[in-house]
């Protein structure tokens, strides 16, 4: 067992160690402080990360359209701030398959107080083609997104001018199979419309022939849309069904219109570009009021 | 992958089961122990000048012939010391503290008796110099993850009000993190404001610090001490899965009355203390109130978010020859904002009410201690929509302390019972939950001991369980080990390891600085129940009398915290997730007391590393398990406090300097479409600010200088007026708070905040 220094003991051997250990406490200490303070010296921030977030792209193009537009927005300012008429950005749209490409023109679209700047095409948009569109700043910084349209596919509804309760079928055919249909029949009640959307996509199992198909009773989809077991096909304003279909090319990924996934679809940027097929048609139904058996 | 981050739930396990049973036995049995022929010593310490117990007072129990040091220890809040099973025979007892004059006198135990000395320490006239003190200071403190705050320290960090405040001084401990200036929200070893849990007088309080970081309910004038475990704490201390804020309050004047007011442009205050029969009871009682929506826009010179709070405490302490008690009740409120830009209007309340009981006489073998009372807290936030959103908490509580023989070895052991309600009234904000209204009753056990092989070395294991009517008994081990090598206190090697579990969370939205509003629900049910593992070795060593010096590392991993859910649109919804935290790091401290000079100087690094699977954290994020830094990670922090007496006027100076804690940066803006529902000519969009990899970036680095000297001026023989002039931030360094994620707007913290105090005492 060691003997037990007394107080006084600890008191001189404690000034002893004190002091050199203050002189190498005193050393380390101003070093260590003027390395801090060197390093308070910077006290910028820099919030906005403008390596990434460059542009944002929303828009379609679309087979059918003769003009489609593309909004283009500078991320890195914020909105409040958005009210400039002109865009640091050059749009190039280019047709991937020809080389083809034309230059977007802007067209400034003041919502509240907010300027957005919907860039202008008139190419002349082909099936199952791919595209791409391309923004780039005046500091060289650019942000792209490609997409490829849908083929054409017929269209075919059968049979029409029956009656309320016979059953239609629709069908697409040839729709390749890494795309979609929309469909979505309305029809005019009371001078509002009403209608039901239905997906169509080839089936996740089993042999696709290339066809889509949808069925459905006239009666039911009145019944259903409006809620109300009472209608009958003479309570609609017309005769006509409305089938208004979207046919979406094959990167279009249904239920990918969250906040999360468009963020992420646009490398270095954000948004949707998205290439489809847009038509509609109209099927006659027999309206003619008929005996209540159909209650 | 998403399901390979560990979650820890609770399984009653066999072992579990065997502890419980162990406990309840112990329990059971160690009130129909008792040593016979062995004898007990208590001691009750005060100060004759106001008849107060000292706490924190060296009690040394010597060898009447030789002198040499037998045990020791020191003093608790009431005072009091108990040494159990000591041969009967003749001791000199020895007993300091720092401004009294040491007592000493001999004593000779019979046999089996329990002997209560009480002893009023004598005030050294012109103060005794701390050398003689700290050099008699040879007991066990075992500190390790241990910080006690005495009322003098708070007292040396400047403070724009006259008296320093604990919220002030714990800012000034490395360990110690705060996000900013406002807000009133503490991080300690990593640990986040709702895994720390604060006590005032053992009775719970949920958030005792003001909107303004600068203070908090506890001012210097009402605070005897306060304990501040970072970790490693013992299971007398159950329900905090971080660390532990014990704050003792002091009794009033047993002798004579005093008041008096201070005043400054930030707060005003009244105090009021004295004996109701002198000598044995007496009250305490004090009011602050804030001033600083009136006096900011006139010494900043620029529009400040408003903020106003106040808060009053109430004691009666009576003590009597065989058992001391006291009844506490504080309030406390504040309001304002924190973001100047966004009109949230925060709030929250607390009213604590509660009386504890200690009974020391010499018919009890030992000291018990009882507690009961009732806690109230509930906080709000209100947008400019008027949409309001608060979370409640009702505390009703009963606690019991007692100590045993067992066998021979002394056994600490006690009870509490919880009766806690939570109700929360949400909008569509938090979307994680809906409105609740929950009651949940909490029985929490535990068992301590201390076993000292030799003079080096001294082991306090404990054992403490806690379960509600939705969860099984927690099972939580916890062990302490000091070791002297020299069989003093001049170095100090000391351990600390356990397990920790609370049953209650406090969720905020974590990204958004500019609100601090939380609501508390139970864990247990939907949620597995939060859970810790402490880690902290340290050394200290004591070089003269007058510097001391210590390290501290230690590690902690938390299990299952529930944090806001990243997805990479600013919005305020607020989803959470369950997440896992490590945090290690170390402290180093150095302390130089030599009357009249003061200097201490304390590092800390820190790292804090939150990982999920990151599938519960949103998009950004391409690794299954997504590891981040949450935001109060900061890396180091360095302090220097210091105070010199010149004359009669006295000088205090803080310096601190923090490195940069993460923030996310925004990624962009944008006016999002729907494609193709949504036409770009046609179809405004909606506006996003979207965030980029969640705290991917850091902060410029903080520090600031305070100052303040002050004076104290006798006028007459019954008043006193102390003046104190300073500056918090006097270089006026631009610190940032946050910033705007809408606007990138910059929101900085305090400028100079220039003050003039005034206080007058009279008595």
């Amino acid at each position: 067992m060691k003997p037990h220094k007394n107080a006084k003991q600890y008191i001189a051997d404690g000034q002893e160690i004190a002091g050199s250990v203050r002189s190498i406490w005193h050393r380390l200490g101003v070093v260590f402080i003027a390395g801090l303070l060197i390093a308070g010296c910077d006290n910028s921030l820099q919030p906005l990360n403008t390596e990434k977030g460059i542009y944002s792209i929303y828009g379609f193009i679309d087979v059918n359209a003769d003009v489609n537009y593309i909004r283009i927005k500078d991320m890195n300012i914020p909105l409040v701030d958005d009210t400039t008429q002109t865009i640091d950005a050059a749009v190039t749209l280019t047709d991937l398959n020809t080389g083809a490409s034309q230059v977007l023109q802007d067209s400034v679209v003041q919502f509240a107080n907010v300027s957005t700047h919907n860039f202008r095409t008139t190419m002349d948009i082909q099936p199952e083609t791919t595209y791409r569109i391309r923004v780039e700043g005046s500091d060289g910084r650019s942000v792209s997104a490609t997409t490829t349209t849908p083929g054409i596919a017929q269209y075919n509804a059968e049979p029409t001018g029956e009656q309320c309760d016979t059953p239609i079928t629709i069908r697409f055919e040839p729709v390749d199979e890494e795309t979609l249909i929309i469909l979505r029949l309305t029809f005019m009640l009371g001078g509002q419309q009403f209608g039901a959307q239905q997906l169509l996509q080839a089936p996740v199992t089993g042999e696709y022939n290339g066809i889509l198909t949808h069925r459905f009773s006239p009666l039911q989809l009145i019944r259903d849309s409006v809620n109300d077991s009472d209608l009958h096909c003479w309570s609609m304003d017309t005769e006509y069904i409305e089938a208004r279909y979207i046919h979406f090319g094959p990167d279009y990924e249904f239920g990918g219109e969250s906040n999360v996934s468009d963020s992420l679809t646009v490398p270095g940027g954000a948004g949707q570009f998205v290439g489809l097929l847009r038509n509609s048609f109209s099927i006659r139904i027999d309206t003619t009021e008929i005996s209540a058996h159909l209650n | 992958m998403v399901g390979s981050v560990k979650k820890r739930t609770f399984c009653f396990s066999t072992f579990s089961k065997v502890f419980v049973c162990g406990l309840i036995c112990i329990l059971g049995v160690a009130p129909s122990v008792n040593a016979q022929e062995q004898s007990t010593l208590r001691v009750l310490v005060k100060s004759q000048e106001d008849g107060t117990p000292i706490a924190g007072a060296n009690v040394m129990v010597l060898n009447a012939d030789t002198g040499d040091r037998i045990f020791g220890g020191i003093t608790d809040r009431d005072g009091l010391l108990d040494f159990s099973n000591i041969a009967p025979r003749s001791y000199r007892l020895q007993i300091s503290f720092v401004g009294f004059k040491t007592h000493s006198e001999l004593i000779t135990l019979e046999p089996g008796e329990t002997r209560v000395v009480r002893v009023a320490l004598e005030v050294e006239v012109g103060q005794l110099d701390e050398l003689v003190v700290e050099d008699e200071r040879e007991v066990t403190t075992g500190e390790v993850g241990l910080r006690r705050i005495s009322r003098e320290d708070i007292g040396r960090v400047p403070s724009p009000v006259a008296g320093g405040d604990l919220a002030s001084y714990l800012q000034s401990v490395p360990s110690v993190i705060s996000t900013g200036d406002r807000g009133g929200e503490l991080h300690i070893r990593g640990g986040t404001p709702s895994q720390n849990k604060v006590l005032v007088d053992n009775l719970p309080i949920i958030k005792p610090f003001h909107i303004s970081n600068l203070f908090s309910a506890f001012p210097e004038y009402t605070v005897q001490n306060v304990d501040l475990f970072a970790g490693g704490f013992g299971a007398e201390y159950m329900g905090a899965t971080s660390a532990i804020i014990d704050v003792s309050l002091r009794p009033g004047n047993y002798k004579q009355f005093n008041g008096g007011g201070s005043i400054s442009p930030y707060m005003a205050s009244l105090n009021l203390e004295g004996p109701l029969k002198r000598g044995s009871h007496s009250i305490l009682l004090m009011g602050r109130k804030s001033l600083y929506n009136q006096s900011s826009a006139y010494l900043l010179g620029e529009e400040e978010p408003p903020m106003d709070f106040y808060d009053l405490t109430a004691r009666y302490s009576y003590q009597g020859q065989n058992y001391t008690c006291n009844a506490t009740g504080i309030t406390t409120h504040d309001e304002g904002q924190i973001n100047p830009s966004r009109s949230i209007k925060l709030s929250w309340r607390n009213i604590v009410v509660g009386g504890r009981c200690v009974g020391f006489a010499e018919s009890l073998n030992h000291p018990i201690e009882i507690t009961a009372g009732y806690s109230y807290y509930t906080n709000s936030e209100t947008s400019p929509d008027r949409t309001e959103r608060s979370s409640t908490v009702n505390q009703l509580f009963f606690a019991f302390d007692h100590q045993e023989s067992l066998f021979g070895v002394p056994i600490d052991y006690g009870f509490k019972l919880n009766f806690r309600t939570y109700k929360a009234t949400l909008a569509e904000q938090f979307t994680s939950f809906e409105s609740f209204d929950y009651r949940r009753p909490v029985v929490s056990v535990f068992a301590s001991t201390v076993w000292e092989p030799n003079k080096y070395l001294t082991v306090e294991p404990s054992l403490g369980s806690m379960a509600t009517i939705v969860t099984a008994p927690t099972f939580e081990p916890r062990l302490r080990m000091m070791y002297q090598p020299d069989g003093t206190n001049q170095q100090e090697i000391s351990v600390a390891l356990g397990r920790y579990h609370q049953v209650a969370s406090g969720i905020n939205d974590e990204r958004d600085a500019g609100t601090v509003f939380t609501v508390w629900r139970p864990d247990g049910e939907d949620i597995p129940l939060p859970e810790a593992l402490h880690a902290i070795a340290g050394y200290q060593q004591r070089i003269g009398n007058h510097f001391k010096t210590n390290i501290e590392g230690y590690y902690k991993r938390h299990y299952n915290i529930s944090v806001s859910k990243w997805t990479p649109i600013a919005k305020l919804e607020t989803e959470t997730a369950l997440a896992n935290g490590t945090t290690y790091g170390f402290d180093i401290a150095a302390e130089y007391r030599n009357r009249p000079f003061y200097l201490s100087a304390g590092y800390g690094y820190a790292s804090v590393a939150y990982e999920a699977a990151s599938g519960n954290l949103g998009a950004w994020i391409e690794e299954p398990i997504f590891r981040y830094s949450p935001a109060h990670d900061q890396r180091h922090k360095f302090n220097v406090t210091g105070s010199y007496e010149i004359g009669k006027f006295t000088a205090s100076v803080r310096w601190e300097y923090g490195s940069g804690k993460p923030y996310t940066r925004v990624y962009g803006f944008d006016l999002r479409v729907v494609v193709p529902s949504e036409y770009p000519i046609h179809d405004a969009g909606t506006a996003r600010t979207l965030y980029s990899r969640p705290y991917g970036q850091r902060l410029p680095v903080y520090h600031r200088l305070d100052v303040s000297v002050g004076r104290t001026f006798h006028l007459g023989k019954h008043t006193d007026l102390k003046m104190e002039a300073g500056a918090i931030n006097i270089y006026d360094r631009d610190n940032i708070f946050y910033f705007d994620a809408n606007t990138l707007e910059r929101i900085n913290q305090t400028p100079m905040l220039p003050y003039l105090s005034l206080q007058a005492q009279f008595n």
